[in-house]
């Protein structure tokens, strides 16, 4: 995952680190920003607004008491009941009565007065004849909330095909009825331009239906739409971000709706946040070339020393690194060269001792005497005393001699007939030197003869016999014998070397048994013999030693019954 | 990693800590006193919560001009809100239709009570308070619905292209070549009205109805306007010369001033009752039933006779005397009954008339 990735390396890491703190709070803080921006302007606009419905509103109401002042002076003027009550149609008093009390209002509204349903005195230009219902409308509208003012919708659909508010009131118990009528215009005019264009406002009666509207958002189907919320009891509410302010205006009985578009379109409020996106893309940008060229700055030392330390994997011994500084990434660097330079060392050490053990081994051999010095200094002594008639010493060095040449030869292994012929000049000589304390018997079938075996086997067996077995016997007797044996899977050639001397002793046998080759230091050639044969032949061959019920020892060899050579790099030592 | 992890939550939690004060901070400027304000999709309670028992749901076929009065008068005078739809009377037939089963609807305003008839079966009957009062030839059998005005049929002529001695005067001259190409009328399919004429018409001619249609569509050369609307319109404008519609219509156009003038059959006419009726389901069917007796009532059968130039169906207020012409009988459940037939002999004999198909 990215996470992974990330955490693979350290500049990574750094590098991450760095475009998340610089780019996540300006985000953040961008789009609070705006959202709070938003919020404020909004809020204050709405304030403005509001206020702005207060003022429309004041205006209407103060329009409205005029007109309830004016009825209030018409219905006490003497002069227009009595016309009233008398059914005078057309009495200049009444009208100059009615043009005095209508003065404030009569620019913007009709007066109208009504005996019945007909209509009697009117501030309207022109004489046309005009009447009303009594039972229904605005007239009976007054007439059931006699003395108090009503404020009546009333729509014309055949004439004007418009609606105007009329504000009607009984003013006598004989039908009479003053009826002032405020149309569209009348509005427009009273408003004066208070309101925007881009506003709009909603004068309606208490059931909603229309008595004014204007400006471009106060139209019949806003109000409609608010009148369907109301029947279907859902909660009004207004177009998506507009402010829309519903008020009652006094106690008419008629509500007023004003509408304004919201402070901030959503068109601005999307560029701004497209101009915060485009900003933070810009910071994007620049953060992350920072971020890459302080990380990199701050990763390298690490990279240096971690690549430092690849090559060394590499068992690259040479490598250094070149960090001069004075803080943990140069101890680092100083501690890696040191500790690289000891690896390098030790090894020139190691080598340098392998090659000095090499020039010791050769200089050993080197040491070594010249093997041809050794012969022929035996003959001149075998010469001398065949010279002096000395016939043992003759016997003697060229014994010696022979035995030297066996030995040194380079061969490993031997055949039988050869160890024994080795062993008989090894015996005669041993018997001389002994004083012929003993004698020696070497019985070998002769199919055997020609049987392979490693060097230096036999002779140390009976070498041991020799020198510890016969020690102080005055009788002594050594016997060799081989045979084949060839039973249960084995093919064995079994070498026996018995003794009647002292006998081997206890200990002995069982460190031959255990194999155990620290106890064996001062019998050297006993214990190599077993060694080199269960090396080279595995632990079912080697030597086992017994005593002899009467007295002396028998030593038994076991090898693998063989007549071939196996392969082996001869070095020619001669 | 962890240092690395806590360095990047200590600086998340920093940034939020940092929101969280702003927000808080620049919270707190209480709202004004005045009114509770509709603000941004913030939701007001309505000025009224208004009660169930105070509405009632309408849907009528009448104009603005009709309807729109009587309505505005009828909340005033009781104080029920009513919520209404209106539209052509075939559209708003069907829109009943439909929207019976789901109970929205209490009242159907408007119509010929032909229509009506022909869809008896989505109404309630109610027998309106002032029932006893009102001509028995204009009332339901089972008071299924309930007149409301009547409206006679008359001729209409362009009084500025034809004289008066001109004028149609019968019905028969509808049925010949006399103003053959001239005769505004409108689609019986889309108007009530006129599948009226033609079975007043049917009546007056002694035609079969085939013979009487036949005659009828080639008077009028294949050429028929969509809505009775239009009817006047066009006599008006002088794209045509004469025309056969409502009474009521007519005035209403002269009193606007139209260059329209009226001619009574000399055989006497139909005079064809338009109604109301509770609807089936009705939700609200106490005001339903209010809004009956009120458009029979004296206000609103007055208004209709004074303002609205209609007659009224009150024997009481206004007595059959009050007609001076001769009433050509409807008989309202036939005519309903071969109402559909009659629509497809129409549209056939139209496409002949106009040369579109062979007879």
């Amino acid at each position: 995952m990215i996470l992974r990735y990330i955490n693979a390396s350290y500049r990574r890491q750094l590098l991450t680190f760095f475009i998340l703190t610089s780019v996540v709070p300006f985000l953040l803080g961008g789009w609070l920003l705006v959202y709070l921006f938003r919020q404020n302007v909004t809020r204050t606009y709405e304030e403005k607004e509001l206020s702005m419905e207060q003022e429309v509103k004041a205006l209407l109401l103060h329009n409205f008491a005029q007109s309830e002042t004016t009825i209030d002076s018409i219905e006490e003027d003497p002069n227009i009941q009595k016309a009233l009550s008398r059914g005078s149609v057309r009495n200049p008093n009444v009208y100059a009565a009615l043009y005095r009390e209508t003065d404030a209002i009569r620019d913007n509204a009709t007066i109208d007065i009504y005996s019945g349903s007909v209509r009697v005195y009117s501030t309207q230009r022109g004489n046309a004849p005009k009447t009303l219902p009594l039972d229904m409308g605005i007239l009976k509208r007054a007439a059931d909330r006699q003395g108090s003012t009503v404020y009546s919708s009333q729509y014309d659909g055949i004439y004007t095909n418009s609606v105007v508010l009329q504000i009607a009131r009984k003013i006598n118990d004989n039908d009479g009825f003053v009826v002032i009528t405020v149309g569209q215009e009348n509005f427009d005019r009273a408003l004066n331009g208070l309101l925007g264009g881009e506003k709009g406002l909603i004068i309606a009666n208490r059931f909603w239906e229309p008595v004014y509207t204007t400006g471009s958002l106060g139209s019949d189907e806003t109000l409609q739409r608010l009148r369907s919320e109301i029947f279907h009891d859902e909660k009004m509410h207004g177009d998506e971000s507009q402010v829309t302010v519903a008020d009652a205006l006094g106690d008419t009985g008629l509500n007023l709706i004003y509408l304004a578009p919201p402070a901030l379109s959503d068109d601005i409020y999307r560029s701004m946040l497209r101009v915060l996106l485009f900003l933070s893309l810009i910071v994007s940008v620049f953060s992350i070339a920072l971020s890459g060229i302080v990380s990199n700055y701050l990763a390298k030392p690490l990279t240096v020393i971690s690549r430092a330390m690849q090559q060394l994997r590499h068992e690259n011994y040479s490598v250094r690194v070149d960090l001069p500084r004075d803080d943990e990434f140069g101890e680092l660097a100083a501690g890696f060269n040191k500790t690289a330079g000891r690896i390098a060392d030790n090894l020139d050490e190691r080598v340098r001792q392998q090659k000095k053990l090499n020039e010791t081994e050769i200089a050993m051999v080197q040491a070594q005497l010249n093997p041809h010095f050794l012969y022929n200094t035996l003959d001149t002594i075998k010469w001398v005393a065949k010279d002096h008639d000395v016939p043992e010493i003759a016997a003697l060095s060229s014994d010696l001699a022979a035995i030297l040449r066996r030995s040194i030869s380079g061969k490993a292994f031997v055949t039988l007939s050869d160890q024994l012929d080795l062993l008989d000049k090894y015996c005669a000589i041993q018997q001389f030197r002994f004083d012929d304390s003993f004698t020696y018997e070497f019985v070998v079938p002769e199919e055997l003869m020609d049987c392979v075996l490693p060097k230096l086997i036999i002779q140390p067996v009976v070498e041991n016999a020799i020198i510890h077995g016969l020690e102080g016997i005055e009788d002594g007797f050594l016997k060799l014998e081989a045979r084949h044996v060839e039973k249960d899977g084995q093919n064995d050639l079994i070498i026996r070397v018995t003794d009647n001397g002292h006998g081997i002793s206890d200990e002995m046998i069982d460190i031959l048994k255990r194999r155990d080759t620290k106890e064996l230091r001062g019998h050297l050639g006993f214990n190599n013999v077993n060694t080199i044969i269960r090396l080279y032949y595995g632990d079912a061959y080697g030597i086992e030693a017994a005593r002899l019920p009467d007295r002396g020892t028998s030593v038994t060899i076991t090898l693998p019954y063989s007549k071939e050579f196996p392969e082996e790099i001869t070095e020619d030592k001669t | 990693m962890n240092h690395w992890g806590k360095y990047k939550a200590a600086a998340l939690l920093f940034s939020l800590a940092v929101c969280c004060a702003a927000i808080i901070g620049c919270e707190g400027t209480g709202g004004s006193t005045a009114p509770q304000p509709v603000t941004n999709s913030s939701l007001q309670e309505p000025a009224t919560q208004i009660p169930e028992s105070q509405k009632l749901i309408v849907y009528t076929s009448h104009k603005e001009e009709v309807y729109r009065p009587i309505i505005q008068e009828f909340e005033e005078e009781t104080g029920i809100l009513v919520d209404t739809h209106a539209g052509g009377t075939t559209e708003m037939l069907h829109l009943m239709a439909e929207s019976e089963a789901d109970a929205n609807v209490d009242v159907f305003f408007g119509g010929g009570v032909a229509s009506l008839e022909a869809y008896r079966e989505y109404l309630d009957p109610y027998s309106v308070s002032l029932k006893d009062s009102l001509d028995p030839s204009l009332t339901s059998t089972d008071d299924r619905w309930t007149p409301f005005t009547e409206l006679p049929l008359i001729f209409i002529y362009n009084n500025k292209l034809v004289n008066e001695e001109d004028a149609p005067k019968s019905w028969r001259e509808f049925l010949d070549d006399t103003w053959k190409g001239e005769i505004s009328f409108a689609d019986p399919e889309k108007s009530g009205t006129s599948f009226t004429i033609l079975e007043t018409l049917r009546d007056v001619s002694g035609l079969s109805l085939e013979e009487t249609i036949a005659a009828f569509c080639d008077a009028m050369d294949g050429d028929m306007s969509e809505g009775s609307g239009e009817v006047l319109q066009l006599v008006d404008s002088g794209e045509k010369l004469v025309g056969i519609t409502l009474e009521e219509s007519a005035l209403k156009e002269i009193a606007r001033g139209n260059d329209i003038s009226i001619v009574y059959p000399e055989e006497g006419t139909s005079v064809v009752p338009d109604g109301a009726a509770i609807v089936r389901n009705a939700p609200h069917r106490e005001n339903a039933e209010k809004f009956l007796d009120f458009i029979v009532g004296d206000a609103v059968q007055n208004y209709a006779v004074n303002t609205l130039s209609r007659r009224s169906v009150r024997q009481d207020l206004f007595p059959a005397s009050r007609y001076d012409f001769a009433i050509v009988p409807i008989n309202i459940q036939k005519a309903s009954a071969e109402e559909t037939k009659a629509l497809e002999l129409f549209h056939d004999r139209m496409g002949v008339a106009k040369g579109e198909a062979t007879p």
